[in-house]
């Protein structure tokens, strides 16, 4: 690929004061719905512990006393409990932002990190959303590089809207520059 | 461009032997662990015998011969203006069509069986899984090359200035353009006492062979006390002795395995050439199973060089080329879709990057990771241990000392790995291109275009974050490389530099 690129064009190096510094975006913070979200979607893991403990509550011929049941199943609902405190608080933390040549995420509270991905190595961009991101009006967008199986980059907590828009955007940037690519036609 | 007519064709009659005999390699092994269960199985079980034994293998194999047969009577191929399409299967049929700019590789193989036959395995390589590749088990050499050379048009008539296109026979003489590299035997036995495979030889046979060994060795000693020459009483009371000749025993065995590696590399890698054409690379190798592979200049995303332990000794280094596409893991699992070139001597390496990069580049200086990964790692993994050992101390009836100690001998094991470690993690960089060594004992360099970047991750940790470092993560088409503890500053400007680059430059991923 060397010998192309030096044949395609020129391209004088950069100071690294001259260079776009990632560091100076302004982050976008995720949709406000996102928090109850995280809280509902972890709580909902301890439906089932609870229906369990309330059948076996009100089956007469369970030898454990109605209490000890009850406690039981609070004990184990308490670290599901610690789950939702800790998603609400790394939605805090989470964020994304577009510029015009990447789209940049940030994330995690403990090991937090930041990743960038080019607009121009995106091959394929998806929004989902499950049944509880529906009914608070969320949407995760995917976005995938050549070579992974899996997506490289998943922005969740996002806005239906904001998906839906950004999606279309990306859309539209990576069919323009393969229409370039087509007309320049080197690969 | 010779023609080539367009009608669905069965591969010749002759070619059934060779997709017998490739099927049931190919059988043995993908199941090879089941294999193992039923060897070992069939060696401890005491009913069932070689009778048994002979009719269960003749069932395998007449049953492998009928899928062949059917396999071959199924299969169908057509090349096209533009494409090659594939039908086959056994049960349900399968259409593979893979059109000839999406081709990669276009790979030969001729097995020692497929030699009198003249008939060649080629394979066509597109970027992506294994599964949508498209091969043609056994068609004439002449019309494979013929094949190659229609799909190498279509890349030249892409690619613009026409290539010279060499013809012949790939088991016959071949007219010999000048090579960029050849290994003699003696390299290939070194790399192949320096490569890693017998270890891995050793862990798939390892259980299976000790059962054997362990009996044999408690034969060999009964028959070595009744005999009289070595008196058994003496060694047991001389434990230093005993422990030395163990010691003698097993280098003993090791150098044998690695012999063994060396003479099997010299056999699959035999006369190894690395050609440079216009716009591709080509190696050509092997003695029973001569092959050839090609690798677009375009396509070559990455170059690796790797020198394991033993191959430092040897002054050893074998090289990698990365294209797009291929999983890591895959890669690692079949090394046969890997471009290599193997047994580099030390005064030769970097001619053979010069060679692969397209020109030389002056490589800047080493800049090595910060001191606090390694006393990081240092603190965290010694807190451990002492503690490990501390209660082990304590929890031990009558306070015995040794195995406290042997956890304090093994932290100090582990601390001078992690130091080898820290040494070895450096990049260099000119704001263009960008290499990043790592290892311990053995050392792998992995040199990249920065446009060449998919993306950029830069993580912190708390500890990180108290002293101004960070690790970063360069995602790259043939997968990711990582450099930790880098001072924050210069990660972000690695970052910046590497955004700035794949996103300057008007090629995409692929």
């Amino acid at each position: 690929m060397n010998q192309h690129e030096e044949m395609e064009f020129s391209n004088p190096s950069v100071a690294a004061e001259n260079l776009p510094d990632y560091c100076n975006v302004g982050f976008e913070s995720l949709a406000p719905t996102f928090r109850r979200y995280t809280l509902v979607s972890t709580l909902a893991f301890a439906v089932p512990v609870v229906a369990a403990a309330l059948v076996l509550w009100a089956l007469p011929f369970i030898p454990l006393a109605g209490w000890k049941i009850l406690l039981i199943a609070t004990a184990l609902s308490i670290p599901l409990l610690l789950v939702g405190i800790f998603r609400w608080i790394d939605a805090g933390y989470r964020g994304w932002a577009l510029r015009r040549h990447d789209i940049i995420a940030r994330s995690g509270v403990v090991w937090r990190s930041v990743t960038a991905l080019p607009v121009a190595r995106i091959q394929h961009v998806e929004t989902t959303h499950g049944p509880l991101e529906r009914a608070n009006g969320l949407a995760r967008l995917k976005l995938y590089t050549a070579g992974g199986l899996t997506a490289d980059l998943v922005v969740i907590g996002l806005d239906r809207d904001v998906a839906d828009q950004l999606r279309e955007y990306l859309v539209e940037q990576i069919r323009k520059r393969d229409a370039d690519d087509s007309q320049t036609s080197d690969d | 461009m010779t023609e080539i007519e367009s009608t669905w064709k069965a591969l010749p009659v002759s070619a059934v032997g060779a997709l017998y005999i490739n099927g049931i390699q190919r059988f043995v092994r993908e199941n090879l662990f089941v294999f193992f269960g039923a060897g070992t199985g069939f060696a401890v079980s005491e009913s069932l015998g070689w009778r048994e034994f002979g009719l269960g293998a003749g069932l395998v194999l007449l049953v492998g011969l009928l899928v062949a047969m059917i396999y071959h009577r199924r299969f169908r191929y057509c090349v096209d203006e533009d494409s090659v399409r594939v039908r086959k299967g056994l049960f349900e049929q399968q259409e593979l069509k893979v059109r000839f700019e999406r081709v990669q590789n276009v790979g030969f193989s001729q097995p020692i069986y497929l030699r009198p036959l003249g008939l060649v395995r080629v394979t066509l390589e597109t970027p992506g899984a294994s599964q949508t590749e498209v091969s043609l088990p056994g068609i004439a050499s002449t019309e494979a090359t013929v094949l190659r050379d229609t799909i190498s048009g279509a890349a030249g008539r892409e690619n613009g200035p026409e290539r010279p296109v060499d013809s012949g026979d790939l088991a016959q003489a071949h007219p010999q353009p000048s090579a960029a590299f050849s290994t003699s035997a003696a390299d290939l036995f070194k790399y192949g006492m320096a490569s890693n495979q017998i270890w891995i030889l050793l862990a798939i046979f390892g259980a299976p062979a000790s059962n054997w060994v362990e009996s044999r060795v408690s034969t060999w000693v009964d028959q070595l006390s009744a005999s009289g020459i070595v008196d058994m009483e003496m060694l047991s009371s001389a434990p230093i002795v005993l422990a030395l000749l163990v010691v003698v025993l097993i280098l003993s065995l090791s150098l044998v395995l690695m012999a063994l590696s060396g003479v099997l590399a010299i056999v699959r890698f035999s006369g190894y050439r690395l050609i440079r054409e216009t716009d591709r690379f080509k190696s050509r190798f092997g003695l029973l199973d001569v092959r050839e592979k090609s690798l677009k200049l375009a396509k070559l995303h990455g170059i690796e060089t790797v020198q394991t332990g033993i191959g430092r000794m040897l002054g050893q280094w074998h090289a990698i080329g990365h294209q797009a596409g291929a999983v890591q893991l895959e890669q690692a699992m079949n090394d046969d879709r890997r471009f290599l070139i193997p047994g580099i001597g030390d005064a030769r390496l970097e001619s053979v990057v010069d060679t692969l990069r397209g020109r030389s580049w002056d490589v800047p200086a080493w800049s090595g990771i910060h001191p606090r990964f390694r006393s990081m790692l240092w603190g965290r993994i010694s807190l451990v241990l002492a503690v490990a050992a501390l209660l082990l101390w304590f929890s031990l009836p009558g306070r015995v000392v040794w195995p406290p100690l042997a956890i304090l001998g093994i932290n100090i094991l582990i601390l001078a790995l992690i130091h080898l470690r820290w040494r070895r993690w450096a990049y260099a960089s000119d704001g263009r291109r960008m290499r990043i060594r790592s290892g311990s004992i053995g050392q792998k360099i992995v040199e990249f275009d920065l446009a060449s970047c998919q993306q950029v991750e830069i993580t912190t940790s708390p500890y990180q974050r108290r002293h101004m470092l960070a690790s970063l993560a360069i995602r790259l088409p043939h997968g990711e490389q990582a450099i930790p503890y880098l001072p924050r500053a210069i990660a972000d400007e690695i970052a910046n530099r590497l955004l700035y680059r794949a996103e300057s430059s008007a090629k995409h991923g692929l």
